[in-house]
């Protein structure tokens, strides 16, 4: 009987289960292999099916037209099975708790039973229930864990919680419970260490914002009406884009089944450029200027929907992603998501509440053996904007476009000038309040100049405390379009940052610590040579 | 004033009455709540703090499907532990730490019935007013510090407008880095229909 107790068996057990769950024998009416339906649309290749978003068949995600291609097609209209429920149009509650279950227990049983630990005392997953009641005791802190784990991976994560929420039926709100109430157990009961208040606002909040965006992302992608090797490849991207949609879609049988696409699916107006260049970031912020770092930067940035139209949570979204030669080389990702707003005057002017999310690392901190050499250049937040959204014609296409709001700033990161955690945090935590400013004259796709202007205090709450922090950035661009396409651009600006210190003295981590009383001010000068491409324009 | 007590609850309660007849398929509406509460702290906060009563005053806006928002106030005061508020350690006898809870949050009911089992997430700020820190220095200090409570409770409708909360929250204030103020919030309250 022991062997039945073995935890590796268990665990290869559950992941087997988990893969066989894809051969579910799905019950499909239009199966790439049946020949006869092939036949059938190869007769209706000379109609004309109604088109409802050209667009989109004449993007390189989605075909011209519904002709068969590669040995594929696309079914019309009159083809569909019209009798099929889709997964998300019911609830399934179980299945949801069940799947946010399964993502806890992957990552804790793989440090559990699968890693190798230096000195055994430090595995976290040995959890009890004395671990448990010695949280519930504790209560929150801010944990040491570095920047990249804290703005990156813990919303990942939470946006596979808030998917097994999204992609089992419920809507955007229901969907945010399940990655707080996931992180939120993870937090207390699935780690030795005292739950991290960092990481809740980022597992719960960052991965409902990085979730949704996935699964829209996923949803449009998805193609319930391909067949063939056009429907293997698009449930492919929607898989990796979200694993969690892709499962529910295999073992729900969706993935077999051709029915309509949601209409919300398809947004209105999507657009996707590329940026190519160089930037140019002065490295240490000192008044000198010198140490000047060059490097050359790629940027995909995303739009989706129209921010005067939206009516539901990120039916407008807007989603950055840059990528650097130099270390570090994932230096940004940002985006912004339209929560809820009111139309003050018809395609004018709005007053909106955006979810935004901000990931910027963009210098990497030298330790020497004394203390740090550049502290980096780094900021995040996790924040709600409620901002005054107005557009100005002032042209047959041209408009004058502004933001104006308040940053409200659920847990900011910022560096710490003087203290390096144990764990490799070398920034502060807390939350924040500012102003953003945003003017640009825009035409078509394209901003021909546009000015921005983000500040924010940040009041720190994680050890050491007693500090604040004033930052701004103020950046520049413009661009001239060359093709329709196609556009060259600069941009220039600077990142500037007073940070007052009161004295410390305490314990973190089981160290001490303390320092004196000690204001810093660092400037950042930012330039940027670019061309920018619309890859995608929908 | 008894009789306008009286007279009160008469009035409410015919009303209740009527309006329970012209009920409305759902249970779940809006509400103004009062809820009595009882903290059990636990952890560090507790080997001076051993427990806290107060009360809650509150507003519900029912939401479809299950779903309910809800903002509170209130008014908690904390006791400490009577080992040390004795003659030996007399400084601790004048000693107070009072909350005064802003919240918002929500509940999600499982079924809307006359008995609604329901999970409850709220958080905010906690305005803390305290005349002794934990180390014992006489010191009054007014705060401010973020709230975090996560429970289970039932609603039942004794009639269409009056309601009964009863609720275990588990409570992760913060308020001092190594002594946070957990414990566990036992409640008990009544909510009066008020708004579509």
């Amino acid at each position: 009987m022991k062997f039945f107790y073995n935890p590796k068996l268990i665990v290869t057990s559950i992941l087997l289960l988990i893969a066989t769950a894809h051969l579910y024998p799905q019950k499909n009416n239009y199966s790439y292999l049946d020949a006869e339906l092939v036949g059938i649309s190869n007769s209706l290749n000379g109609l004309a099916f109604k088109n409802t978003n050209a667009g989109f068949q004449n993007s390189l995600a989605f075909k011209n037209n519904f002709q068969q291609k590669w040995g594929t097609v696309n079914l019309p209209q009159q083809l569909l099975n019209d009798d099929f429920k889709p997964w998300e149009s019911e609830k399934h509650f179980a299945i949801a708790v069940g799947e946010v279950a399964l993502l806890e227990f992957i990552p804790w049983a793989l440090a559990k039973w699968f890693r190798t630990w230096e000195d055994p005392a430090d595995n976290w997953a040995n959890v009890s229930s004395d671990t448990w009641w010695s949280n519930l005791q504790k209560g929150f802190e801010y944990d040491g864990d570095n920047f990249l784990t804290n703005n990156f991976s813990h919303p990942y994560h939470g946006a596979m919680f808030f998917n097994a929420g999204r992609s089992n039926g419920y809507d955007f709100w229901e969907s945010s419970a399940f990655s707080l109430a996931g992180s939120a157990v993870w937090e207390f009961f699935g780690e030795t260490f005292r739950p991290s208040f960092n990481d809740w606002i980022y597992t719960g909040v960052g991965g409902a914002n990085l979730g949704e965006i996935f699964y829209r992302l996923s949803s449009m992608v998805t193609d319930n009406r391909a067949t063939g090797s056009d429907r293997v490849w698009s449930e492919i991207w929607g898989s990796l884009l979200n694993p969690v949609r892709g499962f529910n879609r295999a073992i729900s049988g969706e993935m077999g089944q051709n029915f309509d696409n949601p209409s919300w699916s398809r947004p209105e107006d999507f657009l996707i450029t590329f940026d190519g260049g160089t930037r140019s970031i002065d490295k240490d912020g000192d008044e000198n200027y010198t140490s000047k770092e060059v490097e050359g930067l790629f940027t995909l940035n995303i739009a989706y929907g129209n921010r005067f139209k939206a009516k539901k949570p990120f039916d407008f979204f807007g989603f950055e992603f840059a990528i650097a030669s130099n270390q570090p080389h994932f230096t940004t990702m940002n985006s912004t998501g339209f929560l809820f707003g009111y139309e003050l005057e018809q395609n004018k002017h709005r007053f909106d509440v955006s979810l935004d999310f901000n990931f910027n690392d963009l210098i990497k901190e030298e330790i020497s053996e004394t203390d740090t050499v550049y502290k980096g250049f780094l900021f995040g937040s996790t924040q709600v904007f409620p901002h005054l959204s107005s557009k100005f014609p002032i042209g047959e296409k041209t408009n004058v476009v502004t933001r104006f709001g308040i940053n409200g700033i659920m847990m900011g990161s910022t560096p710490n000038d003087y203290y390096i955690d144990v764990e490799g945090r070398t920034n502060d935590f807390g939350p924040g309040v500012g102003t953003r400013i945003y003017a640009a004259i825009q035409n078509g796709i394209w901003n021909y100049v546009s000015l921005m202007y983000y500040g924010a205090w940040i009041w720190t709450q994680s050890q050491p405390d007693n500090s604040k922090h004033h930052i701004h950035f103020l950046i520049l661009e413009a661009q001239y379009p060359l093709t329709k396409y196609f556009s060259i651009g600069f941009s220039t600006g600077v990142y500037w940052r007073n940070s007052y210190y009161d004295s410390y003295e305490g314990i973190i981590n089981g160290v001490e610590y303390s320092r004196e009383a000690s204001d810093v001010t660092k400037n950042h000068p930012i330039g940027r040579l670019f061309f920018r491409t619309a890859i995608l324009d929908l | 004033m008894k009789k306008i007590i009286l007279s009160l609850i008469i009035i409410l309660s015919v009303g209740s009455l009527f309006t329970s007849f012209a009920q409305s398929e759902s249970y779940l509406k809006n509400r103004i709540f009062v809820e009595g509460l009882y903290i059990r702290n636990i952890g560090e906060f507790a080997s001076v703090w051993s427990n806290a009563s107060g009360g809650y005053l509150g507003y519900g806006i029912a939401f479809p499907e299950h779903n309910y928002l809800m903002m509170r106030t209130g008014l908690i005061s904390n006791k400490i532990k009577d080992d040390l508020n004795t003659q030996e350690s007399t400084e601790y006898i004048d000693a107070y730490l009072t909350m005064i809870p802003v919240e918002v949050g929500g509940r999600y009911y499982f079924i809307d019935n006359m008995f609604m089992p329901f999970v409850q997430f709220m958080t905010g700020l906690n305005l803390v007013f305290e005349s002794e820190d934990l180390v014992g220095e006489n010191e009054a200090k007014n705060l401010v510090k973020f709230a975090w409570q996560v429970g289970l409770g039932f609603t039942i409708n004794v009639i269409s407008n009056l309601s009964l909360d009863v609720g275990v929250n588990y409570q992760s204030n913060f308020y001092d880095d190594d002594a946070m103020n957990t414990g566990f919030e036992y409640a008990f309250g009544i909510g009066w229909v008020l708004g579509n």
